[in-house]
């Protein structure tokens, strides 16, 4: 499908999605989600075989996400299992409670990780009432 | 345009520098233009640049030879074969007395480069020219010395293909501007001749004619505004230059003249150097008598030419104003439509733009009773009905409110807030207004918008007005609570107005309420019970099964959320809120060709309540407003993730029809 998802990595499709989301921007909406973001994640997802994987998110300079080590410093470094990462895409589990429990770590601005969900959920169409 | 009439009968009298103008104009060179026109066509401008313009100086000179004998001793000397050019001259040509004139002897030179009608400056001018070129062909002029280097330089020749370029581009204008300037230096008798025109013209009630920019021209040379100067017309010292666009137009026109003439070697004021006295008499003197007789024919003819061909190049301005002034018109009735005029005056209409050419507007309604039945089935009516029913009666709050909710159901959110303001605005007590508002600010995610539309809810309803004192009782309102506390206040109002009713039975308004509130502080859970609390009252409402199914699917459980809103689609099917719900459900499973024919369905839903003829106008605009441009994004998600970049750019164009059309092509 993409070069960002991988096999073995389940939630690597969520970020594929995501990055899909991204290819569909137009200039001035990619420019409205960096503005709100403006920072770079970078994703350090462990499968079930103990395998690391690792992925960007791009919200800083060109609103991409690629699979990989940043190409700059990241704002933020998260740690979590392949689990925790559907888990958060899907929006069955909350950011805050994730690194309450133990799910998720973060590495450098930790507050700027909570901003992780914001956009993960913001490339998500809401459902109507 | 009698002008030489007009300009009256100055044949006898003194000097009329109108009169010399006529004669100018009437001289005869159809046929020389017929001649050359051919030529030129093929291969005139290819002789040009590699002949040093020396072909087309034998050409004229053997052409404008008074007798057959000129031509061949002209030809002798040059080095190229032109016989067959020479065969194609018609005998006639050489006889006819309107070329004999040497006057014009260099006039092909001229018509050469202007298919239309040679300006007499510009023939005076090449006229000089020509003399240098070839003494023998010019009769009544001393040889000049030749300045071969200006002749045979391939720079000149190319000069000359640019003045005539230039030339060509406003012909019509040149004409124009050419007869003043031709005539004499001296600007008094130009002023005279000027006013004597006009004098002549002053009962011409034409307005077109009365604002030409001839006339204009004529009366700044009479006024002294303008004169002669060489060949241009130059404004005199401080006088307004342009009085109106006409004379800009004018004005730049004879710059395009002015330029175009500098270019040829010799100065446009040797002209009268080389042959002094060369204005009217002369050219009287010149002409044949039996000359006269045409005379005024060909006059007439000409003038009529030049004044057709002033007026192709006069109109266009004239249009475009004309087209500026409709535009302007049609912009001031646009925005007229956007107020409406009521008992209490005149306001804006931001609130809701109904769709144009309604056709349930047509004729008089036979369901109108029906609007004020409380029961009222909505299903079966189009957003149309709806509005037409809101524009018949734009005071009827439920009308309004079944219109808000519609379009609700239509996915189309901003249009749903307008309606149902407007609801609010006429009866600030509807309660189900207040609750669709909460419910539409809830999907905005606007959440203070939805926490107030709630608490005005609440503020409102008279049946727990008891329940609601007592909560207010113990929880005064303070005037500085926060966002945080208004809400949290809020909804204990609202259990405690749920607990109030001892009978036990459910009230589905607070439940929906309370589940609104839930939604919008992402307590979906919570939201989820409330709602088929509600549900379990009201088994029937499709709108709760979509609300049930939304916030499943918002809290992250898209496959529960199918059962919901198939059920929804059962019992509504044209239900395109929960088509598209459906289909964003189906997009967050990952099961995108589903997920597109949802979406595509849902847009077909959208597009049909399009008034039929609306598009031919406005038709981009129209069905913008028409379909949501969520949908469309969601569509376009899809397709990328079918990866059909052919169908997502087709998204962007929002271009269904291509779009239905494609979709099940591989």
């Amino acid at each position: 499908m993409s070069d960002i998802q991988v096999e073995g990595f389940k939630s690597s499709a969520a970020l594929a999605a995501l990055a899909k989301v991204f290819d569909s921007y137009n200039e001035q909406e990619k420019k409205n989600q960096i503005k709100k973001t403006n920072g770079i994640f970078e994703l350090r997802i462990k499968n079930a075989e103990g395998k690391e994987g690792i992925w960007t998110i791009d919200l800083k300079n060109t609103g991409t996400v690629y699979k990989g080590e940043s190409k700059t410093k990241p704002n933020v470094t998260i740690l979590v299992s392949d689990d925790t990462m559907q888990q958060l895409a899907d929006g069955k589990l909350d950011g805050q409670n994730a690194y309450m429990t133990g799910k998720l770590k973060t590495k450098g601005n930790m507050m700027f990780a909570t901003k992780l969900v914001a956009v993960l959920k913001a490339t998500k169409t809401q459902a109507k009432l | 345009m009698a002008l030489p009439m007009l300009a009256g009968s100055a044949d006898c009298g003194p000097l009329n520098p109108l009169q010399g103008l006529s004669k100018e104009l009437d001289r005869d060179r159809g046929l020389q233009q017929d001649q050359f026109r051919a030529p030129r066509a093929g291969s005139s401008k290819q002789a040009f640049r590699s002949q040093y313009a020396a072909a087309p100086d034998h050409d004229a000179a053997r052409f404008f030879a008074p007798g057959p004998a000129a031509g061949p001793s002209s030809l002798g000397a040059a080095p190229y074969d032109l016989s067959a050019l020479h065969t194609a001259l018609p005998p006639l040509a050489a006889q006819s007395p309107a070329q004999s004139p040497p006057a014009s002897a260099a006039a092909p030179w001229a018509a050469d480069f202007m298919q239309l009608q040679p300006p007499p400056a510009q023939i005076l001018h090449s006229h000089g020219f020509r003399a240098d070129a070839e003494p023998q062909a010019t009769q009544s002029r001393p040889p000049a010395p030749l300045d071969a280097g200006v002749l045979n330089s391939p720079l000149q020749a190319q000069q000359w293909e640019r003045a005539f370029q230039v030339h060509e581009e406003q012909p019509a204008a040149a004409v124009q501007e050419q007869r003043p300037a031709a005539r004499g230096d001296d600007p008094d008798d130009l002023a005279r001749a000027a006013a004597s025109l006009i004098d002549a013209v002053r009962h011409e009630q034409n307005p077109k004619f009365q604002n030409s920019a001839f006339l204009g021209l004529m009366k700044q040379l009479r006024d002294r505004e303008v004169v002669i100067e060489g060949n241009q017309v130059v404004p005199t010292e401080g006088t307004i230059p342009v009085a109106s666009s006409w004379a800009a137009d004018f004005q730049a026109d004879v710059k395009g003249k002015g330029r175009a003439v500098e270019l040829p070697a010799p100065p446009p004021l040797s002209v009268d150097h080389h042959h002094p006295g060369g204005t009217p008499e002369q050219q009287i003197g010149d002409a044949p008598a039996m000359h006269a007789a045409e005379e005024i024919d060909e006059y007439l003819r000409q003038e009529n030419d030049a004044y057709i061909n002033y007026w192709h190049t006069a109109a266009p301005p004239q249009s475009t104003e004309a087209a500026h002034g409709t535009e302007s018109w049609d912009r001031l009735q646009r925005d007229w439509d956007r107020f409406e005029a009521t008992a209490t005056g005149i306001r804006p209409m931001a609130h809701y733009q109904f769709q144009a050419n309604n056709p349930y507007l047509l004729g008089e309604t036979s369901r109108h009773h029906m609007m004020h039945a409380p029961e009222r089935n909505t299903m079966y009516d189009s957003v149309l009905e709806m509005e037409a029913a809101a524009q018949r009666s734009p005071t009827d709050a439920h009308a309004w409110f079944q219109l808000g909710v519609k379009q609700q159901e239509n996915e189309r959110e901003g249009k749903a807030v307008q309606a149902l303001r407007r609801a609010l605005e006429l009866e600030p007590a509807h309660l189900p207004s207040w609750l669709a508002l909460a419910i539409s600010h809830t999907n905005e995610g606007n959440r203070q918008g939805a926490c107030e539309a709630i608490r005005e809810w609440v503020g409102h309803n008279a049946r727990y007005g008891a329940a609601v004192g007592a909560h207010r009782a113990q929880h005064p309102e303070r005037g500085d609570m926060g966002q945080a506390d208004r809400f949290n206040d809020t909804i204990a109002c609202l259990i405690a107005m749920a607990r109030s009713d001892a009978s036990g039975a459910i009230d589905a308004d607070i439940q929906i309420a309370l589940a609104v509130l839930m939604n919008t502080n992402e307590e979906y859970e919570k939201a989820k019970d409330c709602f088929t609390t509600a549900l379990a009252v009201r088994p029937e409402d499709w709108q709760l099964y979509n609300r049930v199914g939304a916030t499943l699917a918002n809290s992250g459980r898209p496959g529960e959320a199918l059962d919901y809103y198939y059920r929804a689609l059962e019992l509504n099917p044209a239900y395109i809120r929960a088509r598209f719900n459906l289909g964003i459900s189906c997009i967050n499973l990952r099961r995108y060709e589903e997920a597109s024919q949802h979406i595509l369905d849902a847009l077909s839903l959208q597009e049909s309540d399009r008034v039929g003829d609306a598009g031919a106008g406005e038709g981009g605009d129209d069905r913008r407003g028409i379909t949501s441009s969520a949908l469309w994004d969601s569509l376009k998600t899809c397709c990328l993730h079918l990866g059909r970049l052919d169908l997502a750019t087709l998204c962007d164009r929002r271009d269904l029809d291509a779009f239905r059309l494609n979709f099940h092509l591989r």
